[in-house]
């Protein structure tokens, strides 16, 4: 029958037996090792050329101004008189509480 | 260093191929994971870097597919597990015969003593089975949770559980019949 003892005693007695291994030029070697990559970072940069190019050529920046322009006047006007700084802090503060758990939840896995 | 500096390394690698980032994350984790593979091959340093070098190559190869649901540790350990398991599949069809899935390597008695460790633990390990051995690890040594262990073992929590349970049950029966009294293991 296993007791709690020996599963506190089991415990220990795996910490008393874990050693740090040094490196002993092993990273060294690994990094000797890797295959040649370096593929996605030119494709990166040339998708972002083509991009900006096709983005200038069809007058992309231009509508991008003008509807980033109509948004912010739109938030502008808006005019919500149910909402005050004290619930707008609070409604705030329980996202960021909700945010640090979901992080805090992925981070335990 | 979190798992955010692990992350910030990781995109490093994947944006810019910044080799020195990697070379930052093998430096971090390569004690535990060669010490993985030293307790799972039962101290077969040479093998345990051998496999450790492939988890890290599989790593660099792969790590645009890491998405950072979890731990970077869990994915490199993950990935460890999957080279042992390929390693021990192969070994044991090259054996043919074996039940065991790790019978046929050649343990090195030596390596344990310089790195001062007890033989027992050696001993106690050698009888349990590789996935029990590996839950046992995991959850004693490194100080892993059940649910990440699931995670590595790609098996249900209940699973990796049943695993820890046998595995102690035989170090319990080995322990007691070895003389020792398990207040002094």
């Amino acid at each position: 029958m296993i007791t709690q003892k020996f599963d506190k005693d089991l415990k220990e007695y795996f910490q008393k037996n874990k050693t740090e291994i040094t490196d002993n030029g092993f990273s060294e070697r690994v990094m000797q090792h890797l295959p040649v990559r370096g593929r996605s970072y030119w494709i990166i940069s040339l998708s972002a050329v083509i991009g900006i190019i096709i983005t200038y050529l069809l007058k992309g920046f231009d509508n991008f101004l003008t509807q980033f322009n109509r948004i912010f006047n739109y938030l502008a006007s808006i005019k919500l008189p149910f909402i005050n700084l004290t619930s707008s802090i609070v409604i705030l503060g329980l996202f960021v509480l909700l945010i640090i758990y979901i992080d805090y939840e992925e981070s335990s896995v | 260093m979190d798992n955010s500096g692990d992350l910030l390394l990781v995109s490093q690698v994947v944006l810019f191929n910044h080799k020195k980032s990697f070379d930052k994350l093998v430096k971090k984790y390569q004690s535990q994971i060669r010490r993985f593979f030293l307790n799972l091959t039962l101290g077969d340093k040479e093998l345990s870097d051998d496999l450790s070098q492939e988890t890290f190559i599989k790593a660099y190869i792969n790590i645009a597919s890491f998405k950072g649901a979890a731990r970077f540790s869990t994915w490199l350990y993950r990935i460890a597990y999957n080279v042992f398991y390929d390693h021990s599949r192969s070994k044991k069809l090259s054996n043919f015969v074996n039940e065991d899935l790790n019978e046929g390597i050649d343990f090195n008695f030596d390596i344990y003593r310089n790195l001062n460790i007890s033989m027992d633990i050696k001993e106690a390990l050698k009888i349990l089975r590789h996935e029990e051995r590996t839950a046992i690890v995991l959850s004693y040594m490194e100080e892993h949770s059940h649910k990440r262990i699931a995670i590595i073992m790609k098996c249900p929590v209940g699973t990796v559980k049943s695993y820890i349970l046998r595995g102690k049950e035989k170090l319990y029966n080995y322990f007691k019949n070895s003389g020792y009294d398990h207040a002094k293991i």
